[in-house]
């Protein structure tokens, strides 16, 4: 929104501020000065000052409106110019109106204006318009644009001649098209709120009017209206249809109604005194449900407690009636505040002390004093230092960190999942090109081995630690580490990388890895060197040889679901320092089991059989395929604690040994 | 016995084994060896003959045993040097590779060492998000204007998207956790924007939320104040502006000093002098009464920075694609100058 100086000081006749000192205030009281620009107006200097109008203040979307912000900041008070039009200059002829869709529409003012002159508008207003990147169009057309710029609210002219009998408010129910003002075709697809006549649709109404009944150079006689709608509406209806108007922009937002009144007087005004027209029906008020004046009850030490300075109840008061607040005090201590109709953004104490707060000035606020320490459970989730730690692990054995995007090509999942689930794709991203959400971190360090290729960097070992998106079981997402090792030579070094993934997962605490074929193997993968990764009996990832990226060198990739290993993680019970009295006792046997049984169950079962507090450690040295669908096992089992013939006679009874 | 000590001197000196020595030592210390025989024969003469010749002797005796001892000892030390060389090892002297964190990760990690040295916990949470933790327990229902701030990226629209701010974090946090706490929570987000040199749609955020019996503007200032001062030095000039998000109430605009033209105005802030640093504000009572928890009794802040432009502007990134791959890279051997 932008607004002249030269039209705040009309408006604010008493304001001595200079024009950036008032872009500053506005500033610092909720309207960021985006620009600021030395202007020619009316053959003075002058100066044009753009501000990001806050979105809960429709008011503000006005001349008016700011000119009011900037006063209550200064103290002082707006002097809005007087409408000329009295109700009795209205004519007797009733309006044809009827309003179908009551629930969307707040209110109407509408009348007739007969014998207009319409042309070029003055170059004043043309002039204006333009600082306002507005084109000029015509005197009725610039003369409601104008209106719509210095009191917030829109109207539509509509060209009677070409008009079919009445108007009528009402929900579209059919599709059909239209076509704008500015000769856009619009398809409609139904439930949008439309202004018809007998025959068209004369406007999407609160959006945009239609080129059926626009106005020409040559159109005399005209109905004027102004409405406000219900917002919901207008803005899922302007969001549908892609249109963004000024009026959209205005009527998705909460105006006052209470407002159109004098707006619509001061347009009229306008349009009679330029377009030398006569008032030729009635003014048209639908307003079933006025507005009623609210209040809130105001405890004022909430000002203060909010702020964390002491503000006073008397600079509480002064600051809401320079807002145009009325404030009385109540028997209670607490403040009973009257709302100007159109400051509909406030609705609570807070909203009221925010108001006080921010025209006292957020600068009055001591930013040097740290809050005091107030101790808070530490709630940070395991996951947090997990990862860190995988990353720092990392980078001590020179890994290089790097960061990609998770949306990727449609092809991408197809060729790099290694884990159950669908890919979870995106409905409307704007970047069409990567619709996916991935399912492994290859995708992104791929990307960046090609990169790294092509600006002929030697050394390429990258990991990513990042999210990872399936659609299994409704919609998932973990975290997992990507390894991708680039080696420029043909030599087979799949063991070689391993000892990377061993290094972090014993840096971890996990020590029971082992590896088998992977079960699903990603097509870009070399399917006779990849296996899964297995922490004991569970697959945490999967580790592979890439096919070729080049005809000179081998990658090789790695990927560890993060969440699993947090799991396995949480179950280790870490006790790792003892006291040792004792020697440790090692002893062999030989086991035979099916070829069919597992050892490491086996294992499993003989240590919780032998118990932690007597065994030291058990492992096979050595294994023996027999003839008879058996295999010998070797074992050394170690005990602590036991003396050399304690440990025998455990050793004996647990194998059945004589 | 002169002659025959120099004779063991020059022998035993071009001895270079251990079974050289001892031949030697059988030859002259041994039984029937030259000196031993000339010590033994002291015992035929007579007794002023002794008094004469026997210290003399003596003392030849001892001085050829002392030959022997050192030249064991030498040979011994040889036979060890012999050993180590033959088990010598060369250093690789090639320069180890030193691995880097990314740019983002080094700078979180900076700004979550000054939060959890307030005593913050760090949280994170799903990015794919429902409508309600992203957008109506934050005090924007379906209808709010502000909905038109953030262009949402949809996976089943309207219910379940990408978290277009890392505030469903918070609201994520108001519902499942009890008051009182401290929260930081860098994290990912994501809009429906096309992607240049400037824009992406992917991009990170840095938020915070207090939840206390007792919080105001000035507890807020003061924590930002001192983040700042942390990140860029205690000479940093910030402000606080009044600015609207529905999830505050009072809202604010953190500000700072532009660095390059110190509050004068240049392209870099735009001729503004200030550079936008993000949105905080008091939580809105509204989202405290959403989670279920007392705003008469609980106080908030919270605040929402964006991660990527303080990066970019900490390692000379001008393209906010970089961040994302492709162009990064790291130099390796930092520290070859200096040795």
């Amino acid at each position: 929104m932008k607004i002249l100086y030269s039209q705040i000081k009309e408006l604010v006749p008493q304001l001595r501020a200079s024009a950036s000192e008032v872009a500053a205030s506005l500033t610092m009281i909720g309207f960021l000065s985006d620009g600021f620009q030395q202007v020619e107006w009316q053959d003075h200097r002058d100066y044009l000052i753009s501000l990001e109008v806050r979105q809960n203040r429709a008011d503000c979307l006005s001349v008016i409106g700011l000119a009011r912000e900037v006063a209550a900041y200064y103290g002082l008070s707006v002097q809005l110019p007087s409408p000329a039009t009295a109700p009795h200059s209205y004519a007797e002829d009733k309006l044809h109106i009827t309003v179908a869709a009551e629930k969307y529409v707040q209110r109407i003012v509408a009348t007739q204006i007969s014998g207009l002159h319409n042309g070029p508008s003055p170059a004043w207003l043309q002039a204006w318009l333009m600082l306002y990147d507005i084109n000029p169009v015509n005197l009725l057309v610039d003369i409601s644009n104008y209106v719509m710029i210095y009191t917030g609210y829109t109207s539509h002219l509509l060209d009677i001649v070409k008009m079919q009998g009445g108007l009528s408010w009402q929900i579209n129910k059919g599709a059909t098209t239209i076509q704008t003002l500015d000769n856009t075709e619009i398809k409609l697809t139904g439930n949008e709120l439309v202004i018809k006549d007998q025959q068209n649709i004369l406007a999407l109404a609160g959006i945009v009017g239609c080129q059926t009944v626009a106005l020409s150079q040559q159109t005399t006689d005209i109905i004027v209206e102004m409405a406000i709608y219900e917002r919901s509406l207008i803005m899922e209806n302007a969001r549908r249809l892609n249109i963004i108007t000024e009026a959209s922009n205005r009527l998705s937002k909460d105006l006052d109604p209470e407002g159109l009144a004098w707006a619509f007087s001061f347009l009229v005004d306008m349009l009679l005194s330029y377009g030398q027209g006569k008032l030729s029906s009635q003014k048209y008020n639908y307003y079933l449900h006025p507005a009623k004046t609210r209040t809130i009850i105001l405890d004022p030490s909430l000002v203060s407690a909010i702020a964390g300075i002491a503000i006073s109840q008397e600079k509480i008061v002064e600051t809401l009636e320079n807002l145009r607040f009325v404030v009385e005090r109540t028997v209670e201590n607490s403040l009973r505040v009257t709302l100007p109709s159109d400051r509909l953004d406030v609705q609570l104490p807070e909203d009221l002390a925010e108001e006080v707060i921010r025209l006292v000035g957020y600068d009055h606020i001591s930013k040097d004093n740290l809050p005091s320490q107030i101790v808070t459970p530490d709630i940070t989730p395991s996951i947090y230092h997990l990862k860190d730690k995988v990353k720092d692990c990392l980078v001590t054995l020179g890994w290089d960190e790097i960061l990609s995007q998770p949306l990727v090509a449609s092809n991408i999942n197809e060729q790099t999942n290694w884990q159950p689930g669908q890919s979870i794709i995106t409905q409307n991203s704007v970047n069409e090109d990567y619709p996916d959400l991935r399912q492994s971190m290859a995708s992104g360090l791929l990307n960046q081995l090609h990169s790294y290729l092509k600006k002929n960097l030697d050394y390429i070992q990258i990991f990513e630690v990042g999210r990872i998106y399936t659609q299994h079981h409704g919609y998932q997402e973990h975290d997992s580490l990507g390894l991708l090792w680039h080696d420029f030579s043909l030599e087979p070094k799949l063991n070689h990388f391993k000892q990377t993934v061993e290094q972090l997962l014993r840096h971890l605490g996990l020590a029971d890895i082992n590896y088998v074929e992977a079960k699903k193997i990603p097509s870009l993968a070399n399917s006779y060197a990849s296996y899964d990764i297995m922490i004991g009996d569970r697959s945490v990832g999967i580790i592979y040889k890439l096919q070729p990226q080049t005809d000179h060198s081998t990658t090789y990739f790695a990927e560890i679901n993060l969440d699993l290993l947090l799991e396995l993680l949480a179950n280790i019970v870490d006790k790792p320092a003892m006291e040792i009295i004792k020697k440790i006792v090692a002893l062999d046997v030989n086991v035979k089991l099916a070829v069919k049984q597992d050892i490491r169950q086996y294992l499993q079962k003989l240590r919780e059989k032998i118990g932690a507090e007597k065994l030291w450690d058990v492992g096979v040295t050595d294994i023996y395929p027999l003839d008879n669908n058996k295999v010998r096992y070797t074992l050394r089992v170690a005990y602590w604690e036991l003396d050399d013939r304690e440990a025998k006679a455990l050793h004996n009874k647990i194998f059945d040994l004589q | 016995m002169e002659a025959e000590l120099k004779q063991l001197k020059e022998k035993l000196a071009s001895a270079s084994t251990a079974e050289a020595v001892a031949l030697l030592w059988q030859k002259y210390l041994g039984k029937q060896g030259s000196i031993k025989l000339l010590v033994k024969a002291l015992a035929d003469l007579p007794e002023a003959e002794k008094k004469i010749r026997g210290p003399l002797l003596q003392s030849w005796y001892q001085e050829a045993q002392a030959l022997f001892v050192a030249k064991q000892s030498a040979l011994s030390q040889a036979s060890l040097e012999d050993i180590l060389q033959a088990q010598a090892e060369t250093l690789d002297l090639s320069r180890p590779k030193i691995g880097h964190l990314h740019p983002l990760t080094q700078t979180i990690r900076l700004m979550n060492k000054i939060f959890i040295d307030l005593g913050y916990s760090i949280m994170e949470e799903r990015e794919i998000e429902t409508d309600e933790f992203c957008f109506q327990r934050l005090n924007v229902p379906a209808d709010h204007p502000a909905r038109d701030m953030q262009d949402t990226i949809y996976i089943q629209e309207p219910n379940v998207l990408l978290r277009t701010q890392t505030s469903s974090i918070e609201a994520r946090v108001l519902a499942n956790y009890k008051p009182p706490f401290k929260v930081v929570a860098p994290g990912r987000v994501y809009r429906n924007e096309k992607v240049n040199k400037s824009n992406h749609f992917i991009f990170h955020h840095y938020q915070g939320f207090v939840v206390l019996p007792t919080a105001s503007l000035q507890d807020l200032f003061g924590t930002f104040n001192h983040l700042f001062k942390k990140m860029y030095g205690p000479d940093v000039v910030i402000r606080f502006r009044n600015k609207y998000y529905p999830e505050v109430e009072p809202g604010v605009g953190p500000d700072m000093q532009c660095f390059s033209c110190q509050g004068h105005g240049c392209p870099l802030c735009k001729g503004v002098g200030w550079i936008e640093m993000g949105g905080a504000g008091m939580i809105h009572p509204k989202v405290l009464s959403l989670a279920g928890i007392d705003s008469t009794k609980w106080r908030g802040y919270a605040f929402g920075l964006g991660l990527d432009r303080w990066v970019m502007a900490k390692y000379n990134i001008t393209d906010i694609r970089t961040l994302l791959g492709g162009n990064l890279g790291y130099k390796y051997h930092q520290n070859e100058n200096t040795l």
